[in-house]
């Protein structure tokens, strides 16, 4: 009896390294998906080179962010592999122009320099949010609603054409959820193989003494 | 051989009239003795029509809105929230389905000694997505009393700027489909979001509420729609326009006739939760003239699916 509930106690934990192995392996495949979406879903769409809010210049950071995200966590009893999503990645500092584009927005905005505003509405943007705030302050740049008054502003006050934020009027981009369809296309198959591995690595074992070098 | 609707536009037409006239059929609004307005330029030989003339934020007439078509639905009974009857579809054919509301718009007319007469409605046809009224004769200072969806039910996100919050927007968009493990057939799956426009926190959340709770552990019938859906392209309830028998135009019902050999339309994994955005949130700053409907947004996210045990030719 006991030698079963040895057997049974290294199978468990045979699994369990298996599946530390695998989703870690697969990890960077994961973060593949999510990149490609970024270039194919965002990088892609914006044509106007001015444009402050290009997901272009937001690539590394991102990235970055990415891959310190945690993607597999062993609790002893339990191991689970996250995806980062809309609510558990840190789109904190100069990302939030990317949690922006990401959530959508309904209706027409334009970029414009903390300058340009003063110019126009004879303040400064004190309650908005510029889309990078680290930056020399000359170079801030805010989204503002394209409204009759800026539009007038355009040809009585600053005499040119602000950009247009590219993501004006633009349904939600969530290039995050190609990691996690990724993920719930290939799980069976991963707890299939892992399962599999770990039966091989219990027979070459004879269900003796877990031995992780035996692993293959 | 007559076309047929895809099996994704009844899909998407079914879960759009679940949730705007169960789901949400609370929130709606009445307004009483309401001025109707001739428009000229609409006026032909022999039809006269009246526009509701209002001053309501939001305004009923605004896309997405409008005047209800059916009476309110009944308590639940076996998962049908309206009861059907017998009658004939807008296509003159056998039915069984939903008649035109008979309690959700009254049209007055002022009599020669100033008082309000309701005008049966034999003598007219509604505009239920203009909230107009098309009178084959002339009316002397016509009034409506009418029930009015509060909350703009869109299917495209271009739509929701037509709107003044509170908007929803369905938005169905990955497909999944799997044979069973024995014999024919598959299930059919589909991603939807629900995005959610409010005007105030409370209200939004109220909505959020309400569209979980009509999702959570439950379903809707997904119909055939064999004469198309409820209101014709002139938003008039679809048979009335086209009567051969006048006096019969008020017994022309929707068809609820179910698809044949297809499931429930089943609601899974319904997860809800708010939109924030860090930057565009020009709400209250007095250089916007507009509402910003960008300021109280939500998102529930589901995966709706099916059993469909038809043959594919």
């Amino acid at each position: 009896m006991n030698n079963i509930k040895k057997v049974s106690t290294n199978f468990n934990e045979i699994v369990r390294q298996q599946l530390i192995l695998k989703f870690n392996d697969e990890v960077p495949y994961v973060k593949q998906a999510i990149m490609q979406a970024y270039d194919e879903l965002l990088i892609g769409v914006v044509t106007d080179r001015k444009s402050k809010t290009n997901p272009l210049f937001y690539k590394d950071e991102f990235e970055e962010r990415l891959n310190n995200f945690i993607y597999v966590k062993d609790r002893n009893d339990d191991i689970t592999i996250s995806i980062p999503d809309m609510d558990t990645f840190d789109f904190s500092g100069r990302l939030r122009v990317l949690k922006n584009i990401m959530e959508g927005a309904t209706g027409i905005y334009v970029e414009i320099s903390a300058l340009d505003f003063e110019q126009i509405f004879n303040k400064q943007p004190v309650n908005i949010d510029p889309i990078d705030e680290y930056v020399p302050k000359k170079d801030t740049i805010y989204i503002i609603r394209y409204n009759s008054k800026v539009r007038q502003a355009e040809s009585n006050i600053l005499d040119k054409k602000l950009v247009r934020y590219p993501f004006s009027n633009s349904p939600p981009i969530d290039i995050l959820q190609a990691g996690q369809d990724y993920v719930d296309n290939n799980i069976d198959l991963w707890l299939t193989k892992a399962i599999k591995t770990s039966e091989d690595i219990l027979i070459q074992n004879r269900g003796g003494i877990y031995r992780p070098w035996a692993m293959k | 051989m007559g076309y047929e609707m895809s099996s994704l536009r009844k899909e998407d037409i079914s879960l759009y009239l679940y949730l705007k006239d169960i789901v949400l059929n609370k929130f709606t609004e009445i307004e009483e003795y309401s001025l109707l307005e001739l428009m000229t330029d609409l006026c032909g030989m022999d039809s006269y029509v009246y526009e509701l003339n209002t001053s309501l934020i939001p305004s009923p007439k605004e896309r997405g809105r409008g005047w209800r078509y059916f009476d309110p639905p009944a308590e639940i009974n076996n998962c049908n929230y309206y009861t059907s009857v017998s009658g004939l579809n807008g296509d003159g054919g056998v039915a069984y389905g939903t008649p035109e509301q008979s309690t959700m718009v009254i049209v007055y007319e002022t009599s020669s000694s100033g008082t309000l007469d309701i005008i049966p409605p034999s003598e007219y046809m509604i505009d239920y997505i203009d909230c107009r009224i098309v009178s084959e004769r002339k009316l002397n200072s016509p009034y409506v009393t009418y029930t009015w969806n509060y909350i703009s039910v869109v299917d495209e996100w271009a739509a929701v700027e037509a709107s003044e919050p509170p908007v929803i927007v369905i938005d169905i968009q990955g497909t999944d489909k799997s044979g069973y493990q024995l014999g024919g057939g598959k299930q059919t799956k589909r991603k939807v979001d629900i995005h959610i426009f409010a005007s105030n926190p409370a209200e939004r959340n109220d909505i959020v509420e309400r569209l979980y709770d009509g999702l959570f552990n439950k379903s809707c019938v997904m119909y055939n729609f064999p004469t198309g859906s409820i209101l014709d392209y002139d938003g008039t309830f679809y048979g009335r326009r086209t009567s051969i028998t006048p006096e019969n135009k008020l017994s022309y019902l929707f068809d609820r006739e179910e698809v044949n050999k297809v499931g429930r339309l089943l609601f899974d994994t319904v997860v809800a939760r708010h939109v924030n955005l860090p930057l565009v949130m020009t709400r209250g700053v007095d250089e916007i003239m507009l509402s910003d409907l960008n300021a109280y947004r939500s998102k529930i996210s589901f995966d709706m699916f099916y059993y469909d045990d038809r043959i594919i030719n």
